[in-house]
């Protein structure tokens, strides 16, 4: 009994193996901060790039891994903050690295055609590293976020391996330490390449 | 195909880092000051003060315990003191010679290198200006300051306490103006900034 388990076991490895279908994405990935996030950096973030790689498992579903990065950046003009009886007075500029690194799963709303319209849902986490610069000092500020990601999207397909591909994301990292006391969130708009 | 995804991957990070931003473009981008005052200090009742004519920019303690004091040259050390007299007579008060027996004493140095000022401090106000039997200059918690700091501490020199020595009642810093570059107006602008954000300190 033991014996036909095993042997049936590697038939369904060997199954799987000749049937699987993967592909890559990679993306230009462009941010919108939203709450924390857009008050520290108030405008999109042109900086960003994503990749990911999931295997169909079954001709509508597909899972897999991917992982970005987001450089949120401002300059601010020059000002004074005051903080009970000191004051200080310079231009800061202000960085936030977001790098989400999470698990997926892809829904796609028809089998593969020329358009192609998908929905996943990502979890993870997404590191944050915010480093804000005043003069000749800096404070940084970090922390690993638990987060949400779900996704819409649409790939125009070239021919059956490469298609370009269009979706928006929305990153939800749930405040998590002591550092970053609010949750960092951001919307995402991806322009990319799957084969 | 493996090696076409990875190559994807690396390109379009390296093209991410090549266009990370890059912060500060020019020099006053980096200019910070810094104001700080004793709450319970009642600028309001005094009127008068007394300021040196010269900055101290330097000093050096050989074996013997003298000090060699290095000033700052008299053209920007003018600018500067004249700079800080305008804003303290736009802001009510008198300067008076320091024999006249001031309400306030306003002190300024000027740090080239990164430096713990603050035991020096003392020698030189004490030994080579104020030489009056005061125990002063008021006590300063300074730490290192980088390159090119001006500081300015603003203190009653009447106060007496235990130790001797007095808290500043104000105190300005003044970081990265003072550099080889040597544009004297960012630090008059710097100046006139220390002022603005200290509005507490106008008495008229």
């Amino acid at each position: 009994m033991k014996k036909y388990l095993i042997y049936s076991l590697f038939l369904l490895a060997g199954t799987i193996q000749g049937q699987v279908q993967s592909y890559t994405n990679i993306s230009y990935s462009i941010g919108f901060g939203i709450g924390d996030l857009g008050e520290y950096v108030g405008q999109p973030s042109f900086r960003g790039v994503a990749a990911e790689y999931n295997v169909m498992m079954t001709n509508n579903v597909g899972i897999g891994i991917s992982a970005g990065w987001n450089v949120f950046y401002k300059e601010e003009d020059f000002a004074t903050y005051t903080y009970e009886n000191k004051s200080i007075s310079g231009k800061q500029f202000r960085y936030s690295n977001n790098v989400p690194l999470l698990f997926k799963a892809t829904y796609f709303f028809t089998e593969k055609d020329k358009v192609q319209p998908l929905a996943s849902l990502g979890i993870g986490t997404i590191y944050t590293k915010r480093d804000t610069e005043l003069g000749l000092y800096k404070v940084t500020q970090d922390a690993w976020n638990f987060c949400l990601a779900p996704e819409i999207g649409v790939l125009y397909y070239l021919n059956p391996q490469n298609a370009f591909s269009v979706s928006i994301k929305y990153f939800n990292g749930f405040q998590s330490g002591n550092e970053l006391d609010e949750s960092q969130n951001y919307f995402s708009l991806n322009l990319g390449f799957t084969f | 195909m493996r090696i076409l995804r990875f190559l994807s991957i690396v390109a379009i990070v390296s093209m991410l880092a090549g266009c990370y931003p890059k912060g500060p473009e020019y020099v006053d981008d980096l200019d910070v000051t810094f104001t700080s005052y004793d709450e319970s200090f009642n600028f309001q009742a005094l009127k008068t003060y007394a300021i040196p004519d010269k900055i101290v920019i330097g000093f050096e303690v050989d074996k013997t315990g003298d000090t060699t004091i290095e000033y700052m040259n008299a053209i920007d050390a003018n600018k500067i003191l004249s700079q800080v007299n305008f804003n303290m007579t736009d802001y009510g008060w008198t300067k008076v010679d320091v024999d006249q027996n001031p309400d306030m004493l306003m002190m300024l140095g000027g740090i080239s290198t990164t430096n713990y000022f603050y035991d020096y401090w003392y020698n030189w106000w004490y030994d080579d200006w104020y030489n009056w039997g005061w125990y002063y200059p008021p006590y300063v918690s300074l730490s290192s300051y980088t390159t090119g700091s001006l500081i300015t501490v603003f203190a009653d020199p009447n106060e007496n306490n235990p130790l001797n020595k007095v808290d500043p009642a104000w105190i300005s810093i003044n970081n990265g103006i003072l550099t080889q570059g040597n544009d004297i107006n960012r630090v008059l602008n710097a100046i006139d900034q220390s002022f603005e954000q200290s509005e507490y300190l106008k008495i008229n």
